[in-house]
């Protein structure tokens, strides 16, 4: 079902203004922008939900378990486990 | 969606007791994709998320809440991978996540997205299996 829509007027910095000049349907445009940040404000919510709150440290920690697991990455052992695993 | 996590049960358990670790990779993955423009998740496979519930009964909502999460798709994987893995691992689960793993690496293959695909997990123990030597795991213990 279509949603309905509601004409607004907003006022913008000129540099937003001069991106918003360069679409061709702003109205999309900036639906998709919002969209995506109503979005993310929900995924907030929902690890909120469970009580999670994102720290510097725990950014850290993410940023580093992920680059030490980049690291470890071995392409022979995942050849390996695909032939064991899935060629009868 | 370009799939980065696959997560165990004992990942989506940690994650509905609120594990901090949990949530600053889910945080950390969704600020890669906001800031990059492409579309990245994580996968829980449906055993998984069965799997958790049974061990924690009364955390059913937070386990309702991540799998409508935005960056959240429930794997199905093809049954007869799951079988062909767990011939070799026989554990359901761990076929699950494993043949999800493989899954993802081939469909991101076909996104020309050459990303790494990392098992979440709170029970790396699970996985000192000679089979799975190798596998990327991320430990949120």
């Amino acid at each position: 079902m279509k949603s309905m829509s509601k004409r607004i007027t907003i006022n913008v910095p000129d540099h937003v203004a001069e991106r918003l000049d360069r679409e061709g349907n702003v109205s999309a445009f900036v639906t998709r922008v919002l969209e995506l940040a109503m979005g993310a404000e929900r995924d907030r919510e929902i690890l909120e939900a469970a009580g999670f709150r994102s720290t510097a440290e725990g950014r850290a920690w993410a940023k580093r378990v992920l680059a030490e697991a980049r690291e470890r990455h071995s392409p022979t052992a995942y050849d390996r486990m695909r032939r064991e695993l899935f060629s009868a | 969606m370009i799939v980065r996590f696959v997560f165990d049960s004992s990942a989506v358990v940690a994650y509905a007791h609120g594990s901090a670790n949990v949530g600053e990779l889910v945080s950390e993955l969704s600020d890669e994709a906001d800031e990059l423009s492409i579309d990245l998740g994580f996968t829980v496979p449906s055993v998984c998320l069965v799997a958790a519930a049974g061990d924690a009964p009364k955390v059913l909502d937070a386990i309702r809440l991540l799998a409508s999460h935005s960056r959240c798709q429930i794997g199905q994987s093809d049954i007869n991978r799951w079988m062909s893995a767990n011939a070799r691992l026989s554990d359901l689960e761990l076929s699950a996540v494993a043949t999800e793993v493989f899954d993802a690496i081939d469909a991101n293959a076909d996104q020309l997205a050459d990303d790494q695909v990392y098992v979440v997990t709170a029970a790396p123990e699970r996985y000192l299996n000679p089979v799975l030597d190798g596998l990327d795991l991320i430990d949120v213990r």
